[in-house]
Parts: structure tokens; sequence; C-alpha cells
């Protein structure tokens, strides 16, 4: 099959100028989830040398 | 469907990479932000630091005392090394330990537990550092055996030595190990705390000292370990 010529699904896809406009949105916000929160919160769960920080997010 | 399952190895492919980046920058680049905050703090260190120590159990000019108070959270409040029979061992630089034990304030290196007492204090001096990444201040600090000592500098230049006691393997929520007498012997202490095993947080790994002459006036305003530990920030 000839990829340069449309098939008849073709015109339902989004414009490319949306698709790459999409996939930014979702890079950004994966980085800024990614440093905001999971490295974060994987630091602290592998390399917290302290003490007493589960202690203190226990539930009373 | 053959879009859907690209899509899917694309993802897979792309989360994969970051963490083996992210992984790769703990282990190997977090290092270098330690390296440079530590030659900082030595800067800063040998400008308000008497180079003379005073003798380490006299007291020293009350117009040199600096409260505890008064140092600001990641400044240097101490200076710490490990030695046996004269050689330094654990760390070849003298590490720098900065007021405060968050997370972001042990970039800088070892940190000092705020509530906990000061070097040379009657109570329990307690100190945290990583074991790995950030320079892994720790990392061969179970290498401590009897005999060996732990010499630390106050901001008015006393050094003052603890000889090792003991190391224990606890749980991290075994907050007593960093309270005001976790050896239970009345004798003024050292506590380090590290995590155990290297690269996790499961446990933590304690290392005890004892100071070796007579102590000064404790500072410590913890009423109890689990305030110590609370306080990380100050």
């Amino acid at each position: 099959m000839n990829r340069d010529v449309p098939d008849d699904g073709a015109s339902r896809r989004w414009p490319r100028w949306l698709r790459v406009l999409v996939l930014l949105v979702v890079i950004a916000i994966s980085v800024v989830v990614l440093f905001t929160w999971v490295f974060p919160w994987v630091e602290e769960m592998t390399q917290d040398p302290t003490l007493g920080v589960q202690l203190l997010r226990r539930p009373r | 469907m053959t879009r859907v399952v690209r899509g899917v190895g694309w993802v897979l492919v792309v989360s994969g990479a970051v963490v083996l980046l992210y992984v790769v920058y703990l282990l190997w680049f977090t290092g270098l932000e330690t390296q440079r905050a530590q030659r900082e703090l030595a800067e800063t260190w040998s400008l308000t630091v008497p180079d003379a120590p005073v003798q380490a159990d006299q007291p020293s000019d009350p117009a040199d005392e600096v409260d505890d108070e008064q140092i600001a959270l990641g400044d240097a409040v101490a200076a710490l090394w490990f030695e046996r029979d004269g050689e330094r061992i654990v760390s070849d630089e003298m590490l720098f330990v900065v007021s405060g034990a968050t997370l972001q304030l042990l970039r800088s290196g070892p940190g000092h537990y705020p509530l906990s007492d000061r070097p040379g204090g009657a109570g329990n001096l307690a100190i945290a550092g990583h074991r790995t990444t950030y320079g892994a201040p720790f990392w061969a600090v179970d290498v401590l055996t009897e005999g060996d000592t732990i010499h630390v500098v106050d901001r008015q230049g006393r050094e003052w030595v603890y000889a090792y006691r003991e190391q224990r393997i606890v749980a991290p929520t075994d907050v007593w190990v960093i309270g005001e007498d976790p050896l239970g012997s009345g004798a003024p202490t050292i506590t380090l705390t590290t995590c155990h095993p290297r690269g996790s947080a499961a446990q933590r790994l304690i290392v005890w000292g004892e100071l070796v002459g007579d102590p000064i006036e404790s500072t410590a305003t913890g009423t109890s370990p689990q305030e110590i530990a609370g306080r990380v920030e100050g």
C-alpha cells in the first residue's frame, strides 16, 4: 500500500499541528509531574537517611 | 490496533529511558552538587572559624560563642572526620556538617538534627548523612570498629573527639536512637544516621560514639526523640 495516498480514515485524523501540540503538552505535563512529585517521592523512599518521617506521617 | 501497540511500545521505551537517566543522575551526578556545596562551606568555614583551636574542654571566650539559634539552615555547624591509628578513614575529605537535616539540605553534606545537642555538649549530637548519592559521605561508615575515633570541630574551632562505641541497624521509625542518652551510659554521645542497605531507605544504620574528655553544657532543645526526629528543618 502506498503510504503517501491517504486512506478513507485520513480525513478524520487530527491536523498535524494539533497532534504536535498535544504531544508537546503531554511531554510538558509529564516533566512537571516527574520533577514535582515522582522524583522527590522516589528520593524520599530510597535516599532518606533521617528517622521518624514515616512515624510523623502515620495517622494518629 | 497496530498503532495502539506501537504507541504503547514507544511509551514504554521512553519511560525506561527516563528511569535509566534518573538513576544515572542519582548515582553519578548528584555528587557534583555536593562537591560544589562542600567547597563553598569550606571557604566560609575558613573565614569564620579560628585557625588555632581552643582547648576543647576549656570554655572559650564568651564573645566568640556562636549561638546555635543564629546559625542559618544550610550553614556549616561543624566539621567531621574519622580516624584509625591516626589515619583518616571513611572519607578522605573533611566533611562539613550543615544545620538542618531535610533531604534538600542533605544535598550539601551531612546534616545536624537542629534540636539535638551541639558538638561537645553533654547530650547527644545527632547527624544524618547519605549512604549513597550526593557524595555518599557515610558510604563506608560501617567500617568503624572499636578503637576508631570520630572528630568534630565546632564553630569556635574546638576539636571534640568521640570514641566509637557501636553500630546497629534499626527501623526508620526507631527515633529513640537520636534521643538524649541512646546508649543508656549517661555519657555525651554522637549519633550518626544513614540509609541501610546501600541504595535503599528500608532501614537505618546507626553509629554511636562517646565523648572523650569533659563535655560542655548541653544546648539540646528537643524534649523527646520524636520531637528531634520531627524537626529536621530547625
